[in-house]
């Protein structure tokens, strides 16, 4: 089973849609951007088909 | 073991026709009330997993070849990652041995307990009771373990510091302590094991946090370079920390070390153009134009 971990670096107070961070792939540390709560469900949703088992929730992370 | 009542007990044990003035004397020399207790030594089992995994018992470092001693230490890595203290039995045999049955799984765990109770030469340093294990604290030294102890104390106690005038020579020991106690990752980068990612990130996060006050801290108590050091620090554990950014370019123009300002803005454009497609925030902006206008 593959492991990410999501890493949000920015939010907008008056727009929390926008946001800035990034996705980290555990087993080899490959990281993809997102800039947006939309852009961050559609990873998400891709890498779930991949390989995610459903009943594992990602490990977040805000810093 | 070498806890401060046991020396108190050696000494005592030790002291001739009643110097009582000499043994108090001597007491107060070497438990000169440190505020907490952070050294590993006169621990009989000793583990490091902060940027590596190591282990000393009776003060002898154990080696790891060959596969005998593989799943012993692996079930060690596990027991921590899951918090070393009543860890359901059942999880940690579902993680150690994912293929196997339930009762093939309790049989290989109960196996491999005995197998690591014997390396690390301590029947008492694993506790199996009730279905869930733990990890002795009373015989076992985790470095994990006390850079949270620390990290917990240090930053209630520069909460009160806000409040109360505490000795900054002291925060500024244990803050040393901290700092250095974290080497790196929990199980260092090698380990990308799933189970272990979750206690990796709440112990990065605990670091992150820890630098962010102590940092803020030792600016308000003029360190200037002390705190220029957390947040260089923060850096390199995370290169897109802004707030790091900010307080380091903060420093470097009230230490007058314009160039160096200069240079971290840049480091920051660039970071955070490559890695998050954006541009740095107003306050970093803010801070370089007051450079470009200085």
């Amino acid at each position: 089973m593959e492991s990410y971990i999501v890493r949000i670096y920015r939010q907008d107070i008056t727009n929390p849609h926008n946001m800035a961070g990034i996705v980290v792939k555990a087993s080899d540390d490959t990281e993809t951007r997102f800039t947006s709560s939309g852009e961050l469900i559609d990873l998400l949703s891709q890498l779930e088909e991949t390989s995610f088992q459903p009943h594992r929730p990602l490990s977040a992370h805000m810093n | 073991m070498n806890t401060p009542q046991n020396k108190i007990l050696s000494l005592l044990a030790t002291m001739e026709n009643g110097d009582l003035l000499e043994c108090i004397r001597q007491s107060n020399q070497q438990f000169s009330a440190p505020l907490f207790d952070t050294t590993d030594d006169g621990w009989p089992i000793r583990i490091y997993t902060l940027g590596r995994f190591s282990l000393l018992t009776n003060d002898k470092p154990m080696d790891f070849p060959g596969r005998a001693k593989r799943k012993p230490m692996d079930l060690l890595k596990v027991l921590i990652a899951l918090g070393g203290r009543d860890v359901c039995q059942v999880k940690i045999a579902e993680i150690l041995w994912p293929d196997a049955d339930g009762d093939a799984a309790h049989r290989s765990l109960d196996t491999t307990l005995h197998r690591l109770r014997k390396l690390l030469d301590n029947e008492k340093a694993i506790v199996l009771r009730e279905g869930k294990i733990s990890l002795n604290n009373e015989c076992c030294w985790v470095d994990a373990w006390t850079f949270e102890r620390l990290q917990g104390k240090l930053e209630s106690l520069l909460d009160q510091l806000l409040l109360e005038n505490l000795d900054n020579q002291d925060i500024i020991k244990l803050a040393t302590t901290a700092l250095t106690l974290y080497k790196g990752p929990f199980l260092g980068l090698s380990s990308s094991e799933s189970w272990a990612i979750a206690y990796r990130e709440r112990l990065r996060s605990k670091f992150i946090r820890l630098l962010r006050k102590v940092g803020r801290f030792y600016e308000s108590s003029a360190e200037l370079e002390l705190a220029l050091e957390a947040y260089l620090k923060g850096l390199e554990i995370d290169s897109l920390l802004e707030e790091m950014y900010q307080r380091a370019m903060a420093c470097y123009i009230k230490l007058e070390l314009r160039a160096e300002a200069i240079l971290l803005y840049q480091r920051c454009v660039s970071n955070l153009n490559a890695q998050l497609g954006i541009t740095p925030s107003a306050r970093i902006e803010e801070l370089y134009q007051s450079l470009l206008d200085s």
